[in-house]
């Protein structure tokens, strides 16, 4: 049997087509660019004369007769072409199993070059070897004149030109968040069963959840982090901005979901995230806390951490509809803690009179 | 006219099983991202089976062995050769963890056009360096490590792939790190001995009790119903499979397939979902590509890894999950799930399919390299009714 050495000699053979025989040879040896070239399969788009697949080409023979390798205007020969067919085949569905000229490979050590119900084997299987009833008539024809050629059929010159740069556009930033982002959060941001809404994002804070990932009870999943590597800072900024040009939300509740739910709960009962019910607070209470917002920059702290938006990003209007939904216009004191919320608001008071809207 | 995609789904499996029931009883595995269906890891008994002596030795019998009877051999140069029993691999596990590692098991055999002889599991057990070293393995003398199954297949590992990994994830990914094999004092890519697929007690057919697995490599190198590890100096390419002409490191090019809709299928026009996997073990998969008729090459769409994790739960445990942030996705040397919307129109159609690895790995449009495999593009020939 064959070592591996000599397979590869004898592949790396057959792809110089200048081979004029199936006969095993030393042919190039390893760092030869030009065997390299070709193991490496630079072939993908300049294409082997028969490099339509698994389907022989109907306009292959160009008329040119047999025998000769090329015509004068380039057109491949029809038996040329057959072998090139053959060959292709061959070496998609056979060669792993019946070595590189079909004289045996390990789960097959015998030679098929001299079998007769070729078709019948390819196409229905025998023993361990599936069938491949795809395979036509005259791709078998075209396999057996590949194996049984012995250098009588002139072939075509090799292609010279090196193998196609294949580079394939990046994804788009959009194409990102349907990629990574969508299963959890909706192909609209609007979330799913595995993750929140996030549309209209806070930038800042989305940014850092998703560089660190996120690890809570509240969805069956936690989220991975996904470093600037994997979505690029730029990429993420635009992400932002298009969950920023959904259609934006006109009445109390909407606003309340996209702004406020993810963080204070079902009608601001609260959360997991912070599990303080906001129905019993005043409209003053909302002004103040959603001008100024709470605990810097520290998006690590859950309890303390609350983002700030300017009236640009979101009107006295609309804080005023997001209030009203939440405590229909009679803020309900259900709060779990009455100290802290005695705290907060004489820690505030002196600071209500600069959020003096009308809010009537 | 809308497929009905559970149909189409039933059906196009129904054929390809139909089509690949080798008759040694090799099992085509169908991982698609549709629901609960989704069979990222491959059931026990759905994972492809193949012995790679069975074909080479005559009078093949599948080893029967006892798990308290059983034990490994570790000798040659080593300062104090060991026998090592189930109980010491279970107590090591009790201590230091079982290692979980995903890994797609893929034959040599296995080609884009050949169904079936490929799978992924959850294989669980306990790194094989840390016995090397309480061997006393002679490092200034023993290049490898030849590796002996009860059934006489054979297998060896260089010893400078015993702990280190070769760090192309970590280079795609920006990882720092990820060349450290025993980061942590846990495996990464380092061969196990694997006693749990799955989260069971390994199966008969797969090497029970005991198999060697080698997160990148092609499966001739996991030798099942491990015996024997026998430290040598001989740095020739010791193996069965290698004896045989396939390459001494056994490591897996990058390769697609479709697995939906299935070659030669009959289906109805209409939208549908083409379905297929691809892997690599060189790198980490980072694109997938179809072409329908000729046209261009379209990017199919990657299952993300919270897709997976939300409809393969065993995948939890893996090492490369629960150590996320440093794998990135897909992960080298474990299927990439890929999917491709198409409204397919009446008529014949030819759909061609590649993919590409982080390590500059394209499939070819024929492969002539054998020794490694046959990777060439999966070209499926689907016949659309009107």
């Amino acid at each position: 049997m064959m070592n591996h050495r000599v397979l590869a000699a004898v592949a790396a053979t057959l792809a110089l087509w200048g081979c004029e025989t199936l006969e095993p040879n030393p042919g190039p040896q390893p760092g030869d660019p030009s065997a390299e070239r070709d193991a490496a399969g630079g072939d993908i788009d300049a294409g082997l004369p028969g490099g339509d697949a698994a389907a022989p080409r109907e306009d292959g023979g160009g008329g040119a007769g047999g025998g000769g390798g090329e015509t004068d205007a380039g057109m491949v020969s029809e038996d040329a072409q057959q072998w090139l067919d053959g060959r292709l085949l061959y070496f998609r569905y056979c060669a792993v199993c019946h070595g590189s000229d079909g004289t045996g490979g390990p789960p097959w050590p015998e030679t098929i070059r001299n079998m007769t119900d070729t078709y019948e084997v390819v196409t229905e299987g025998r023993g361990e070897m599936p069938g491949f009833p795809s395979l036509t008539a005259e791709d078998v024809l075209a396999i057996e004149l590949f194996l049984t050629d012995d250098g009588d059929i002139v072939r075509p010159d090799e292609p010279d030109e090196p193998p196609p740069d294949i580079e394939l556009p990046p994804l788009t930033p959009l194409e990102q968040y349907a990629t990574e982002c969508a299963v959890c959060h909706g192909v609209e941001g609007t979330g799913t069963v595995r993750g929140p809404q996030i549309q209209f994002p806070v930038r800042d804070y989305a940014s850092f959840v998703t560089r660190r990932g996120r690890v809570g009870p509240t969805y069956p999943e936690a989220m991975d982090p996904y470093p600037v590597a994997q979505i690029a800072e730029a990429a993420l900024a635009e992400i932002w901005d298009w969950l920023h040009s959904m259609p934006r939300p006109v009445d109390g509740e909407g606003l309340y979901t996209v702004f406020c739910g993810n963080c204070h709960g079902p009608a601001g009962s609260g959360s997991w995230f912070y599990y303080e019910s906001i129905r019993g607070e005043d409209l003053y209470e909302y002004f103040y806390v959603v001008r100024e917002g709470e605990g810097g920059r520290d998006y690590s702290d859950r309890e303390e951490y609350m983002p700030a938006w300017t009236e640009a990003e979101l009107s006295n209007e609309e804080i005023q509809a997001i209030w009203l939904y939440v405590t229909g216009g009679f803020p309900i004191d259900d709060d779990h803690d009455d100290d802290h919320d005695e705290d907060h608001d004489e820690d505030h008071d002196e600071d209500h009179d600069e959020y003096d809207y009308d809010y009537e | 006219m809308v497929v009905d995609r559970r149909r189409f789904l039933q059906t196009a499996g129904a054929g390809l099983l139909g089509a690949s029931l080798w008759r040694c009883g090799y099992h085509e595995v169908i991982p698609l991202i549709d629901g609960v269906e989704v069979p990222f890891v491959s059931a026990i008994g759905e994972h492809y089976v193949k012995n790679g002596a069975e074909g080479s030795l005559r009078g093949w019998r599948m080893p029967d062995l006892d798990p308290a009877g059983w034990s490994l051999v570790i000798d040659g140069l080593v300062e104090r050769p060991q026998t090592l029993t189930l109980a010491d691999l279970e107590a090591e596990a009790a201590a230091n963890g079982r290692v979980e590692l995903l890994k797609t098991m893929q034959c040599v055999v296995d080609s884009a056009a050949v169904p079936g002889l490929v799978g992924t599991a959850r294989w669980g057990g306990v790194p094989l360096l840390p016995w090397l070293e309480r061997a006393g393995i002679d490092r200034s003398r023993a290049k490898r490590l030849h590796l002996f199954g009860a059934d006489d297949f054979t297998g060896n590992i260089p010893l400078d792939r015993l702990d280190v990994f070769d760090g192309t994830d970590g280079i795609a990914y920006g990882i720092d790190g990820i060349s450290d094999g025993m980061s942590g004092g846990r495996a990464m890519y380092a061969p196990l001995l694997v006693t749990h697929m799955n989260g069971e007690p390994l199966p008969r057919s797969h090497g029970a009790p005991v198999r060697l697995v080698m997160a990148d490599a092609y499966g001739y190198a996991n030798i099942k119903w491990l015996t024997r590890i026998t430290a040598t100096d001989d740095d020739s390419a010791f193996g069965t499979y290698q004896d045989a002409g396939f390459t001494d490191e056994a490591t897996s090019p990058v390769l697609s397939k479709m697995t939906a809709p299935i070659d030669n299928a009959r289906l109805p026009s209409g939208p549908m979902t083409l379905h297929g996997f691809a892997v690599s073990g060189a790198a980490a998969v980072e694109a997938v590509e179809v072409r329908i008729d000729g046209g261009e090459w379209q990017r199919a769409r990657l299952a993300t890894r919270a897709e997976v994790r939300a409809t393969a739960p065993l995948v939890d445990e893996a090492v490369q999950i629960t150590e996320g942030e440093r794998f990135g996705w897909p992960l080298r040397g474990v299927w990439a799930i890929w999917s491709l919307e198409w409204d397919a129109p009446p008529g014949k159609h030819l759909i061609e399919l590649r993919a590409r690895d982080h390590a500059g790995g394209v499939q070819p449009e024929i492969d002539f390299e054998i020794a490694d495999g046959v990777n060439a593009i999966a070209v499926t020939r689907v016949e659309i009714d009107a």
